[in-house]
Formats: structure tokens, sequence, C-alpha cells
């Protein structure tokens, strides 16, 4: 019998300022990008280190947070619907352009 | 009537002497928009084909944007135009500050430099005082010293000074043109043409005004351009972090140019990017050029350890992978060195990256050793090694000299398959863009006049990061679904626009960061801003694209002319040959994939077959002959350039119908 209770672990890189934070988190098996950053929305943005930087996670809209999930833009995939895997790593900037 | 212009053309012939001011024929001026559009169309009338770039039948010209002097937000650039020495065909350079806005106000919107001097000199332009002056005291000068020099002996802090250093004066084929130390025309070797010349720096003091057509309507349309732009996120973080903000970003993404294209990625790419700049302490100001509104330029500096005192602009994210990562290393100090070594001596530092660590895995490789290089270790990411190879490239001197021509030249010479390894097309290197994951840019480098070029065609869009970016996709091609970076798909519609758009900002004087990386200022803004300043009527979105793409297809006659082909429209050996691994072990076509993307390309390479694909549309686009890739007399002749066309036929260049 398959264990409900499995859950997978993903890798979140908070790129609040020069170099990222690492946490881990655990969340069930068909949870998708949307339900990870609402996680780490509630709980993350806001350590003392992070807030310092001079673009704090938390004041960063949405839409203006780059996230990239094992090297791919988000956009590319199924955006806040991407389905996660165990073992996946994802990545959080704000916007940055240029070059 | 005011019309944004200054209204001269000043022509100085430093084999005779003479010094030309003419009165400007705006209207010739404004059917290619001006600046690169103006500098193409001066160039083509003023270099006969076959000229020798370094020879005195080049001319260079330094071209003002329509709008620069006004306030039109990021209005401060310059083009600098010349036929190129590294590849031998067409070459703009685009640089800011504030030189552009000083030469209108001493009431000149061009400046035409042809001939070559008996002996070094410089120029001092001060308003209706013109005078060429001898330079026997500044040649040999680093770019720093001369500036400096040429300041004192006119007892004025405020000219404006766009000077070579020995880099230039040496004819290294990347030598660039500093214009008050800190903004560069870099790429292609314009420096080298000037020094070519007997040409140390052009001085420019100017105490005119310029004044707008409309002013009402045009303070309208500026206010409008000022807001749409700080729409974006992005305006933000460059003020912040400049354009190095971008650094761990595309690392993330696997893209990052590292120990000479062979990797996307180098570890602690973090250690060389703008926010660590800001972190550590080496950030000492922001800068602005001319009317910025963005102010992406940073000004760093150490303050203690080996590099103390070391100090100047950026290091930008070009620079970062160049002299960076490319060479195998993330020591940032290293990098903030090396960076002010190229500004003093007066050299592209993409190139002088480039050149390096091609000359770092050749020796790898065992292709040369340090008995070639008179005993330098040439290992990835030695910072004696990097130093040194610098400062005897500028002089020419030793080992140096040989990387002097730039990659495709070295490796020619050095052989033994280094060629491989030689991240150069058309003889310009490759900037830092990774285009095996990117194929909009990759297309964009191929078909670039100049060569593998960023700064001609930037196609942000394509990623599909942004809601600006997705917005302009979809109304290029009818569906955001293309914004979506490795596909073929719809690449030649997306670029074709973006080169329009990208002429058009550069005519105008604009930053790309306003246009095509931000999608704040519009072509339908672009326009509104350039009618009102001008008094012109006909500007709108389409005819200012349009008069872009007349741009676009003068610089590509240029080179027709000069022979090039299909066959030069093509890219580095290694990006063609050679697979990119994968950001990550995991896949996206797994779940992760949207069922209805664009077919997405196999595998991250920039192989014959996927080019191929590209250019085939895109020529097909243009009404460009696909086997040759020569325009055809209808498309020429659409765009108003029928002496265009008459002469490409007279000289059998033009495409069959």
């Amino acid at each position: 019998m398959e264990d409900v209770n499995r859950q997978i672990t993903i890798t979140v890189k908070l790129f609040a300022g020069a170099f990222p934070e690492r946490i881990c988190l655990a969340l069930s098996p068909d949870a998708r990008v949307r339900d990870l950053m609402s996680k780490v929305k509630g709980k993350d943005f806001k350590s003392s280190k992070r807030e310092k930087s001079p673009l704090p996670l938390q004041d960063v809209a949405q839409e203006d947070l780059l996230l990239i999930l094992n090297g791919r833009p988000i956009q590319n995939l199924q955006g806040y619907d991407t389905p996660l895997e165990d073992g996946d790593v994802l990545a959080v900037f704000p916007v940055m352009a240029g070059g | 009537m005011p019309s944004a212009f200054a209204g001269k053309l000043l022509h100085v012939n430093l084999t005779t002497g003479e010094i030309a001011p003419k009165p400007l024929n705006e209207e010739k001026v404004l059917k290619y928009l001006g600046a690169r559009g103006f500098n193409a169309r001066l160039l083509w009338e003023l270099v006969p084909p076959g000229a020798d770039p370094l020879g005195p039948e080049n001319v260079l010209i330094f071209g003002t944007g329509t709008l620069t002097g006004t306030s039109a937000p990021t209005s401060g650039r310059t083009t600098v135009s010349c036929k190129g020495p590294a590849t031998g065909l067409y070459l703009k350079t685009s640089v800011g500050g504030h030189w552009g806005a000083e030469l209108k106000f001493a009431g000149y919107d061009y400046l035409v430099i042809e001939g070559r001097a008996a002996k070094p000199v410089y120029l001092l332009i001060r308003d209706d005082l013109v005078e060429i002056r001898d330079a026997a005291e500044l040649w040999g000068k680093d770019v720093r010293e001369a500036t400096r020099a040429i300041e004192h002996a006119l007892g004025d802090p405020d000219v404006q000074v766009a000077c070579i250093g020995p880099a230039g004066e040496n004819r290294v084929l990347f030598a660039s043109i500093m214009m008050n130390y800190y903004n560069a025309a870099a790429r292609g070797g314009v420096g080298a043409v000037m020094g070519s010349k007997n040409l140390k720096a052009v001085a420019v003091r100017g105490h005119g005004k310029i004044r707008v057509a409309r002013p009402q309507e045009f303070r309208r349309a500026v206010m409008e351009a000022i807001e749409a732009s700080y729409q974006d996120f992005s305006a933000k973080t460059s003020y912040l972090y400049g354009t190095s903000a971008s650094v761990a970003v595309i690392n993330e993404l696997g893209s990052f140019p590292s120990f000479n294209f062979r990797s996307g990625r180098i570890d602690k790419a973090e250690k060389i990017s703008g926010p660590y700049l800001v972190e550590a302490g080496f950030l000492k100001r922001r800068m602005g050029c001319n009317a910025c509104i963005f102010s992406c330029h940073r000004y760093c500096e150490i303050d203690k350890g080996r590099f103390t005192g070391a100090y100047g602009g950026g290091p930008e994210y070009e620079t970062m992978s160049a002299l960076g990562a490319g060479c195998g290393t993330v020591d940032v100090e290293l990098v903030i060195k090396a960076n002010e070594l190229c500004n003093i001596y007066g050299m592209d530092t993409i190139s002088a990256g480039s050149v390096v660590q091609w000359a770092m895995e050749s020796f790898e490789k065992g292709v040369i050793t340090d008995k070639d290089t008179g005993g330098i270790k040439l290992q990835w990411g030695n910072p004696e090694a990097i130093l040194s190879l610098l400062e005897q490239i500028a002089r020419h001197k030793g080992f140096g000299a040989r990387l002097a021509g730039g990659v495709r030249r070295a490796a020619k010479s050095v052989g033994k398959g280094s060629e491989k390894w030689a991240v150069e097309s058309k003889g310009l290197e490759q900037s830092r863009v990774e285009t095996r994951t990117a194929f909009g840019y990759a297309l964009a480098f191929a078909v670039n006049p100049r060569g593998p070029d960023h700064l001609h065609t930037q196609v942000l869009a394509e990623f599909g990061t942004r809601p600006g970016g997705r917005a302009l996709v979809a109304k290029i091609t009818g569906d955001e679904r293309y914004a979506f970076p490795r596909t073929l798909e719809k690449r030649a519609d997306i670029v074709r626009w973006h080169e329009d758009c990208y002429a058009a900002t550069d005519a105008v004087g604009l930053c790309s960061f306003a246009t095509t990386a931000r999608y704040g200022v519009t072509p339908e803004l672009l326009a509104r801003m350039l009618s009102a300043a001008t008094g012109t009527d006909f500007f709108e979105s389409e005819s200012l694209l349009l008069a872009g793409r007349r741009i676009m297809n003068l610089e590509k006659a240029f080179n027709v002319r000069e022979g090039a082909t299909r066959k030069d429209d093509c890219l580095p050996d290694r990006l063609m040959n050679e697979i990119l691994p994968p950001p990550s072990t995991k896949g996206d076509d797994r779940s992760t994939a949207p069922p209805d993307r664009p077919e997405p390309v196999k595998e991250s390479i920039n192989s014959r077959a996927y080019l191929d694909r590209m250019l085939d549309e895109y020529y097909e686009l243009h009404g460009w002959d696909k086997a040759t890739g020569r325009p055809r007399r209808k498309t020429l002749v659409t765009l108003g350039l029928e002496d265009v066309a008459a002469e490409l036929e007279r000289a059998g260049k033009l495409a069959k119908e």
C-alpha cells in the first residue's frame, strides 16, 4: 500500500543579498511552487539578516520575484502551478535585468 | 525653429589639417533618425570598399543621438562608427557618459575624423574654436594620465575628454576609446582606428543650449517615459547593483560563461556579483550618464590588501564574466584590478578577457607552453598571469603581442586546433551571453553586422520572465507562449522586431535599458518624443521601427559591399559544436513542462542545423536572398535605399530576384 504520508523535501535558496540562505522544507507529494512559496513567505522571508538587505524579499511583490527551479525560470515551466518533486532546488531572486 | 539638433557637422581632416564645420542636413539625418543611423550613412558614403581599417581612408565618426542633450530619459548616448579593424566589416559602438551632450552644447551633432596626422595630435573643441593641437607629451600616457593632463592644460575640470590609452596607440585590435575615464566605446577596436590616425584625444567644451521644437508636448512625453521606465522592478535592482546584479541569476540558470565558455557555471559566482560589491564595501558611489534615470553605473575601490587603491567604474556583468569566471576565477579584487588596467590602457574588457582565457585553455592543453609565454604560468585564475598579460597586450610586448590582434588571429598564429576554442565569429570575441540556451540571442548574435555581441539586438523578452517581455512577444508573434528561449520557433520574428527597436534606440540616443531591456519606453513613446523634439510629424511607432530597419539594412549592405555572405552569419566553433551541460540533472521534460509550449531544442548547442533553420526564416522575413544573405533590390528600394541597391548592383553584389 502506498504511504500517503510520504513527504518530499525541497531546497530553497533565498537571495536577499549576495549569498543565498538555504532552507529545506518538507511538503506533500502533490505540492506545487505556489504551495512552497506560501510556506516560505510565511516564515522565512523575515529573518533578521534578510531584513537588513537593501532589498528585503518580503517587500518584493510576487511578480517581481524571479523563481528558478532546477535552473529553469518557472515561467518556462508552469509558473506557480509547476509541480514539485523530491530533491528539487528553487532559487528566489528579486528581478534583475541588464548586462 | 529649434529642432533638438545643434545644427552642424564638423569635418576634420588630419592629413591636411582642414577643419570644416558644415550645416547639418536635418532631413537627411532624420531619414536615419540620427547617431548610429546617420553614422552608417556617412560610413557608406565616405569609406571606399576594401579600405584598410587602420589606413587613412577609414573615417572615425562620433555621432550624437538626436535627443542627446535634451531631458529625454537615458538620452546620453553617442555612437562611434568606423570600418572595424577586428572584423574588416561594419563597426558601431555606443557609449554613455556626458561627452556627446557636451559636443552638442559646443554646437556640433557629428564629428567626422578623416585622414591621418603626421605626428600625435589631439583635437580641442571649444564652441566655435576648433584646434588640432600637438600631443607629443600626451602620447604614451594612459587614459587617466592623459585625461588629467588635458584638464590641467586647459584649466577646466569640466572639459569632456574622449581619449585612447597605450592599447589604442599600439593598435591593439580591441582597443577602446574612453570618455572621461569611465565610459568606454569599447568593442571592435575603435581605439585602434583612433590610434592609427595619430589622434590621442578629442576634448570638448560647449556653452550652448539644446532646444526642442514643441516644449510642452515634449515634456509630457518625457514625463510619461520616465514614469513607464520606473514601472519595471529591475529599475530598482539596476540602481542598487548595476549590470552585475544578474551574475548569480545567470549562474543559477547554468548560462554564466565560465572557463572560456566550457561551462555555464562557476562555484561561488556570488563573489563577483553586484550585491557582493555592495556588501563587501567595494562600491563607493553610483553614477548616471547624461539624463539617465536609472544610474546603473557604479564606482568601486579597493581599500586594503594586495590591490589597495585600485579603482574604477563597474565592474559590469560582462567584465565579471570576461575577466573573472571566464578566466576561471571569482576573485573580485582581481577583477576590479584587471578592469582598472583595461580602462587605463584603453582596452575592451570583453575581448581582453576572451584572449586571456583562450590562452589559458591553450596552456592547459599544452598547445602553448611557458616557453611561448616567456615564463608566465597561464593556469586558470592565476592573478599574476592575468594582470601581466593585460599589460603585455596593451604595450604590444612579449606574448601579449600575439594576443593583441584578438583571438581569431592568435588562434591562427598558434594553430594546433586552438581555433576550436577561440570563441569568436566574424573576428569579434563573443560577449558574455550563453547563446546555447537562448536561441533568439543565438540568431541575433549570428547576424549582428559587427560580430557576436548583445549590444545590437537585446532579446531579453524571449526569456518570458517579465510581464512586459511576455506582452511584447505576444504582440510580435500573436502568442505569449513564444516567450520561451529554448525553441527555434518565431525567433526570426522576435529578433527582427528587436533589431528595429534597438537601431531606433541607438539612433535617437537613448539607452537600450530604457527600451528593449525594460519595455518602459515603447516605440510609440520614442516616436512622440522625437516628433515633439524635432518638430516633425511623420514619426509614429511604425515609421520609427521602419527607420530602424533602414539602418539595419544599410549596415548589412556595408558588409555585403565588403564581400560578406551568409557564411559569415555564424557563431563561434565551440558553441556550434559542443553541447552545454544542462543546469541540473533534473530535466524539465517531466511533469514540470507545460503541455503547450513551443517545440524545445533537443540539446543546448547552436548547431549548424538549428542556425540554418533560423537564418532561412530570418532572411526570408527581411527580403534577403537565402543562399547568399544579400538583400534584394525590392527590399532596399522599399526602405528608400535606391542608391545603395544601385551601388551593390554595379558591384555584382545584389541578390538575384
